[in-house]
């Protein structure tokens, strides 16, 4: 994928969380967004899902202009999984149900199709024995691996995750990062909001460092994490790679 | 002795040892039986003097006025349940509008209709607005009158519940790409309905008993009909016990209905 910031702007009221931002990635296929709490990473995000939009300035995906009109963001969306901190599950849907219901109602299958294909999917990620149990019934990790099958369902060539991780404790943080590393092996772009610089490092051909409102960094992930460029950067690093 | 009390007429709290099996699934039935028989001794005590000298062959000559007048009230209810809760609907949606006028127009109607009392509602739409738009038959107009007054109780309720739908289930409908319809049909629809179920029944129940105010355009439903059987018979508790019993063969199979409802409705958050 290509991303294409320009002047980039985003406010909540007064309160100004994307200031002008520019840069240029150039062909990447799994982009970090890494930085301090309130930098502004999760805002971005939502940006390129198109859930928000933005006062001023252009964002182009893979040479595409995306779109700044919500009836136009809906086809947009359709073809981009995005998978939340907080699982965002539909408490009142089973599992199964929670994939099924958007392969229906956004990708057109029949309920028999989007029934096959949604328990095609629990079974590859091995929730099969989950299948009917809604979402208040499972675990963290399996809510999160239930989302990220719903994300993926549609066959999206783009996955976004806003801090996937940051809700889980350490073992099904393990069990969710696997299943990111592999829907990547599978040839799936990402992006990625995460704390885990260890996976990011691992996982991500492409980082932007954002803080303060401003993107401080844009380069390879290998550049980015054996000589970073800023002195916010470094200090970050060094910040949460100390323990 | 003391073990067996707290068996029987106490929940644990949560910290406490539960109870055994036939204590916890026969206490309920039992203290709900034990209500049933206090209230029936201090209604009879109460009533005494009545009940000395009863007579219920008088009120029996006008069962027929007690059927009529109930099944006009069932009539009622059941289409202004479904009128108002149509018209609720609409106003609460148009409440949470972010369209400034009908925004305004919402909450102006609601807060005139709920500061307004039925009686006068009902009279000056029955003898003013529903003579001037030509809507002459009392029933349907007195229906139709109850359920725009109700609509303003009933539209709050709504809103309460569309409101209590979190931000990120409506996230995460437009990220898995519905359209706002389909988000509404299928996320925050079943999720407010839960929520809004309790106080929708206890609005219906009141609804049911305003009703009866419905006599003072002279439709003669339950209440006045019962009325009229006290006034010619004299038998003032014997017309009057039948109404209650009526009543509540109407609002307690909704409360019912709604319990069994949520319960399927029922998720954890």
């Amino acid at each position: 994928m290509t991303l294409e910031f320009n002047r980039l702007t985003k406010r909540f009221g007064e309160h100004v969380v994307l200031d002008a931002i520019s840069a240029q990635i150039p062909s990447c296929s799994a982009l970090a967004l890494l930085g301090p709490s309130g930098g502004g990473k999760s805002t971005l995000l939502r940006i390129i899902a198109g859930l928000l939009i933005s006062e001023k300035g252009s964002l182009c995906l893979n040479g595409i202009l995306v779109p700044n009109r919500e009836g136009e963001l809906l086809h947009y969306r359709r073809a981009i999984g995005t998978v939340f901190q907080a699982f965002n599950l539909f408490p009142h849907l089973t599992a199964l149900e929670n994939i099924a219901l958007p392969l229906r109602l956004a990708h057109g299958m029949s309920k028999v199709e989007a029934q096959a294909a949604a328990f095609a999917l629990l079974e590859r990620f091995r929730l099969t024995e989950h299948a009917h149990k809604k979402p208040g019934a499972l675990s963290g990790g399996q809510k999160q691996r239930v989302a990220i099958a719903r994300a993926a369902s549609a066959k999206p060539k783009l996955l976004l995750f806003d801090e996937p991780t940051s809700a889980l404790d350490p073992e099904m943080t393990a069990e969710v990062l696997d299943l990111i590393g592999e829907l990547r092996a599978e040839g799936r772009d990402i992006i990625i909001v995460t704390h885990e610089v260890g996976f990011a490092r691992s996982v991500a051909d492409r980082v932007i460092f954002l803080a303060d409102r401003k993107i401080m960094e844009s380069s390879t992930a290998e550049r980015f994490f054996s000589a970073p460029q800023t002195a916010e950067a470094a200090a970050f690093l060094e910040r949460i790679l100390k323990y | 002795m003391k073990r067996l009390l707290r068996e029987w007429f106490w929940i644990p709290a949560p910290h406490e040892p539960e109870r055994g099996r036939v204590a916890r699934q026969w206490s309920g039935p039992l203290n709900l039986v034990l209500a049933a028989a206090l209230t029936g001794i201090f209604l009879v005590w109460a009533l005494q003097t009545s009940i000395a000298n009863w007579d219920w062959a008088a009120v029996w000559e006008y069962r027929a006025l007690f059927v009529s007048g109930w099944l006009m009230t069932l009539a009622i209810s059941a289409s202004t349940l479904a009128v108002s809760t149509f018209l609720g609907t609409g106003l609460a949606i148009l409440r949470r509008s972010r369209f400034l006028p009908a925004l305004g127009l919402a909450k102006l109607y609601v807060e005139v209709v709920r500061g307004t009392p039925l009686l006068v509602i009902l009279l000056v739409g029955f003898y003013g607005v529903a003579n001037a738009v030509g809507l002459h038959d009392r029933y349907i107009a007195g229906s139709l009158i109850l359920s725009f007054f109700s609509a303003a109780y009933i539209s709050e309720i709504i809103r309460g519940g569309l409101e209590s739908v979190g931000a990120t289930q409506l996230e995460s409908a437009r990220a898995a790409g519905f359209t706002r319809w389909q988000t509404f049909r299928y996320v925050t629809l079943p999720l407010a309905t839960r929520n809004i179920l309790p106080a929708l029944t206890g609005q219906f129940a009141l609804l049911i008993k305003d009703s009866s105010l419905l006599s003072v355009i002279s439709v003669s439903e339950f209440t006045m009909n019962a009325q009229q059987v006290a006034s010619r018979t004299f038998g003032t508790l014997e017309s009057y016990l039948p109404l209650a019993a009526g009543y509540l063969l109407i609002t307690l199979p909704i409360s019912a209905a709604a319990r069994t409802l949520e319960r399927a409705l029922q998720y954890e958050s």
